[in-house]
């Protein structure tokens, strides 16, 4: 009797880790440091400065470190070489949020969306950074929006 | 009583007779008290003359005198011990201008390089450099070996790379030692000035550990070789200086000790009167009785008196480093050391600066001392000799008035004015000295040529599309000039520069207008309850019936701004503003919509910031970090963005704003200026403002020009604050702006005429830009109109 239990809670656990439907939250992001980066983050070779990697790199190092301030302020270095890296837009967001500054992450990924219009991947990576930040303002209309764009997203 | 009544009465009878007579009376009263037998009186004073030498009365009076000496020593000691236990000196704030970084692909030009190297006051070498701090440079390349600096986030080490640039670009950065690719070089921040205390000192303190041990050596050895064993003071050197001063016929020679150097300038003035000498030979006995040697000696290191600069007196052989030479003492080379040391003995006689020649000599004189010594060979020392005294270019500080008002207004909002001038503070700025440079120059430059008195006043903001980032003030045509700060402080109708926002506000109703949405350009009458009536005007006073917004807003109609802004609804333009940075209280009169309303023009750069950057308003920024004394992160201000407007909106106007510098208002811009840039002019009633507010993808600024009085100036926003726009903008902007890209905006041909769909050939046709869907449907009959004859019929 208490094999079978066993097994049917084990059948049970690995069914729900199945279907339920896996986003980046706030938590895990956290729990995830060690390996916190994103593809969408990844930077290509259009960005036409080698600085840039050589700041993204050391960003990282500082990440690892939780020193956020420290890695907010490589990113601005990053963003005075090219205002409109949007994937530097996007960590910032997400270090907003890690420094519990919500409203700030929403602003920082709507900057990094306005120069994101080719990239759905990044999109979709500061629609969620939107969503949670929404959840954490408790802005219900925000959160809305950004499911609902996640959603368009997906599909697309 | 009666026997003073006795006395009395011939002293009356007798004050007419002579002296003589007076004389005679008294002798015989002394003979009659004698024989009278009266002597205790005498005895008394004999007694008292020996009770006066006794042993004992002496004793009390030295123990006395004692008490009063220990007395006064606990009061000295008091002052010593409250000054060196509690804070020696009160630091100002040192101000730092933004640090150039250089990486492949930054835009620089030759002439930007050669000006932050002599900002930086880096030394111009004929060799490889090999000291931190100097350069060379032919035809396109440098090669230069950068400092060591500290920033609010780590420590940049020195750098020795070799750089070239091509077409306002480098191209190539490269570590000399290793040959390999050097991809970001931080430089060190040029200082830019100091926030004084009110005795104005200024100082860079140093650890007795920073300082290369062949300095102090050299120091001792001129002026206190026995430091290490006197007590403070020391009764040889005072007697070798009292013989040869004797001698000499002159002093010529000091006998003090460090420490009665550090006394007499920590506690005492510097007269030459016995009791001051006598106080600072006891404050030095107690002193040394205190406090370590080296204590004292470090302290001495950071005190000394090397100079003026303007107000800022310069103190401490760390900023004298800097300030003569550019560079940290421990970066000095022997002989200007021996510069340094020499200055003790009379800083502006031996000042390197003002008299080389003497600062020379005694320099010789130094490095002769100590060859004698056997601290330099015959050789080493006859080599340095040989070399000239050099110092570094210009003394900077003070040079950015306006610009430090802005920093101060920042730096207010968490400080306290007393610890930005004694707290040591290291503030990080975000000025950017190239781009101040020229802002300065372009006002000094072209106001002559826009009239020919010295009253026409101008102000210019440049600030960072990006991130807000304050790089230029200039509040007055006199750049240097610590007054009424115009940039920050003018308050002044903006005109026509408000146009962008009208339109704006109405182009966020993407239902209601576009672009080509046709306004009515004729006459019109706002009446007002307990208000004159408004009729507002064209510049020309002609009216032109219909005229697309797009037209309207290219040649800043006003009547179609004036009923545009009406019918979206003032508050809703007053919104705008506020989003779009404006922070100040606003009234909503139909005038608003034609810029009757007052600005600084650091206000108005805040706004349009907004634009360049697509509706994404940052804060204006003009500190980037603030560190303690002892290089530690107190303050970081980071970057901050608020949207609050359609970016598809801020897309539209920006693009008419760039037809603004080809065909409308500015369109003088786009013929003498390379690159592609967006603005608009702005003229206030009678001419009494003349403005221009426009963007690169790299600066955004404002000038304003006009009279402090508000007087008339005959000038337009295009024949006035434009001119100084253009000559700055062609020397610091190296970025055409471009609009951004969006998936939602589509461009199609319109006939201007009644702002329908058309084709590219229509004699009328313009290409506008859209919002996907909000673009006319119905057709021009523009056809027939074509552009030209049977060429292009050809091609159709």
């Amino acid at each position: 009797m208490f094999r079978i239990i066993v097994s049917l809670s084990l059948i049970l656990l690995i069914v729900s880790c199945a279907v339920t439907e896996k986003h980046v939250t706030h938590d895990n992001i956290i729990k995830d440091r060690g390996n916190y980066k994103y593809a969408a983050w990844q930077p290509d070779a259009s960005t036409g400065f080698e600085a840039i990697n050589v700041l993204l790199d050391e960003v990282d190092m500082l990440i690892i470190n939780q020193d956020y301030n420290a890695g907010a302020d490589k990113l601005e270095r990053v963003l005075r070489i090219k205002p409109n890296y949007a994937p530097a837009w996007s960590r910032l967001s997400w270090l907003a949020l890690q420094m519990n500054s919500p409203e700030r992450s929403v602003q920082m990924a709507k900057r990094s969306n306005s120069f994101a219009y080719s990239d759905p991947q990044l999109q979709l990576l500061n629609w969620s950074f939107i969503r949670d930040a929404s959840k954490i303002l408790r802005d219900e209309e925000s959160y809305y929006r950004a499911t609902q764009k996640l959603e368009s997203l997906k599909a697309f | 009583m009666p026997s003073s009544k006795k006395k009395t009465a011939p002293n009356k009878k007798t004050t007419a007779k002579s002296t003589r007579l007076k004389a005679g009376a008294s002798k015989k009263r002394k003979a009659k008290k004698r024989s009278t037998g009266k002597r205790l009186k005498p005895r008394r004073s004999s007694v008292r003359k020996k009770a006066f030498f006794k042993p004992s009365l002496i004793i009390s009076l030295l123990s006395l005198c004692l008490i009063f000496f220990l007395v006064y020593l606990f009061i000295l000691d008091q002052r010593i011990s409250q000054r060196f236990e509690g804070r020696i000196w009160q630091l100002p704030a040192h101000v730092y201008a933004r640090p150039l970084e250089l990486f492949v692909g930054k835009s620089i030009s030759l002439k930007q390089l050669k000006f932050e190297l002599e900002y930086l006051n880096y030394q111009k070498v004929e060799q490889l450099p090999q000291q931190p701090a100097q350069y060379r440079y032919w035809e396109n390349a440098f090669e230069i070996k950068t400092r060591n600096f500290t920033f609010w986030d780590g420590n940049e080490p020195a750098h020795t790379i070799r750089v070239t640039i091509e077409n306002n670009a480098v191209t190539q950065l490269i570590d000399i030692y290793t040959g390999q690719n050097n991809d970001l070089v931080r430089f060190d921040a040029g200082y830019l000035t100091g926030i004084f205390p009110a005795h104005s000192q200024d100082r860079v303190l140093l650890r007795l550990d920073d300082v290369p041990d062949m300095f102090i050596k050299m120091l001792l050895l001129i002026e206190d070789r026995r430091f290490f064993s006197h007590w403070g003071v020391d009764p040889r050197a005072i007697a070798r200086a009292m013989m040869v001063n004797f001698y000499a016929g002159q002093t010529v020679q000091g006998g003090s000790t460090l420490t009665q150097q550090l006394v007499k300038n920590l506690f005492l003035s510097q007269d030459k009167k016995l009791i001051r000498k006598i106080n600072e030979a006891l404050m030095s006995l107690l002193l040394e009785f205190h406090y370590d040697k080296k204590l004292i000696l470090e302290t001495y290191l950071n005190e000394i008196y090397l100079g003026q600069d303007g107000r800022r007196a310069i103190h401490g052989f760390g900023l004298a480093s800097e300030f003569y030479f550019g560079k940290d003492l421990k970066e000095l080379s022997i002989d200007e050391m021996a510069i340094l040391v020499g200055m003790v003995k009379g800083a502006s006689y031996y000042n390197p600066k003002r008299n080389p020649e003497n600062a020379k000599q005694r320099r010789d004189l130094v490095l002769n001392t100590m060859q004698a010594l056997g601290l330099l060979t015959v050789r080493q020392s006859a080599k340095l000799s040989n070399k000239p005294v050099v110092t570094a270019k210009h003394a900077k500080s003070g040079l950015y008035p306006a610009f430090i008002d802005v920093v101060k207004l920042q730096l207010q909002q968490d400080y306290q004015a007393e610890d930005l001038s004694s707290e040591g503070l290291r503030v990080f700025t975000t000025l950017d000295p190239y781009i101040q440079f020229e802002t300065e120059q372009a006002i000094k430059n072209t106001l002559p040529m826009l009239a020919n008195n010295k009253t026409l006043q101008a102000a210019a903001v440049v600030v960072s599309p990006l991130n807000g980032d304050v790089l230029a003030v200039v509040g007055d045509r006199n750049p240097t000039f610590k007054g009424f700060n115009r940039a920050l402080n003018a308050q002044r109708p903006i005109g026509s520069l408000i146009k962008p926002i009208v339109y704006l506000s109405a182009l966020e109703r993407q239902s209601d207008y576009t672009l080509a949405t046709i306004l009515d350009d004729s006459e019109f009458i706002v009446t007002q309850a307990n208000q004159p009536d408004w009729q507002p005007q064209n510049y020309d006073k002609e009216t032109r019936g219909d005229v697309t917004l797009y037209e309207a807003l290219l040649n800043s109609y006003n009547i179609p701004a004036a009923r545009t802004g009406l019918d979206v609804g003032l508050d809703k333009v007053v919104k705008t503003l506020g989003v779009l940075g404006a922070d100040q209280q606003i009234a909503a009169y139909p005038s608003l919509a034609l810029g009757a309303v007052n600005m600084s023009p650091i206000a108005v750069v805040g706004i349009y910031q907004s634009l360049s950057a697509n509706g994404f308003h940052s804060p204006l920024r003009s500190v980037f970090a603030v560190l303690d004394k002892n290089k530690k992160p107190l303050e970081r201000y980071s970057l901050e963005v608020k949207s609050g407007v359609k970016p598809e909106a801020v897309t539209l106007i920006n693009s008419a704003l760039i037809d603004v510098t080809k065909y409308g208002t500015a369109k003088q811009l786009s013929k003498n200026l390379t690159i592609q840039v967006a603005g608009k002019t702005g003229t206030s009633d009678d001419f009494r403002d003349s403005w221009f507010a426009g963007f690169s993808a790299d600066i955004v600024a404002v000038v304003w020009t006009g009279y402090d009085d508000n007087r008339p100036t005959s000038l337009t926003g295009s024949s006035g604050a434009m001119k100084i726009w253009q000559n700055m903008v062609k020397e610091i902007a190296y970025k055409p702006y471009q609009l951004p890209q969006s998936p939602h905006l589509s461009k199609h041909w319109i006939d201007g005429k009644n702002g329908l769909l058309t084709e590219k050939n229509c004699k009328s046709a313009v290409e506008l830009l859209f919002v996907d869907g909000s673009q006319p449907v119905q057709k021009s009959d523009c056809v027939a109109g074509k552009k030209s004859g049977w060429f292009f019929g050809l091609f159709d």
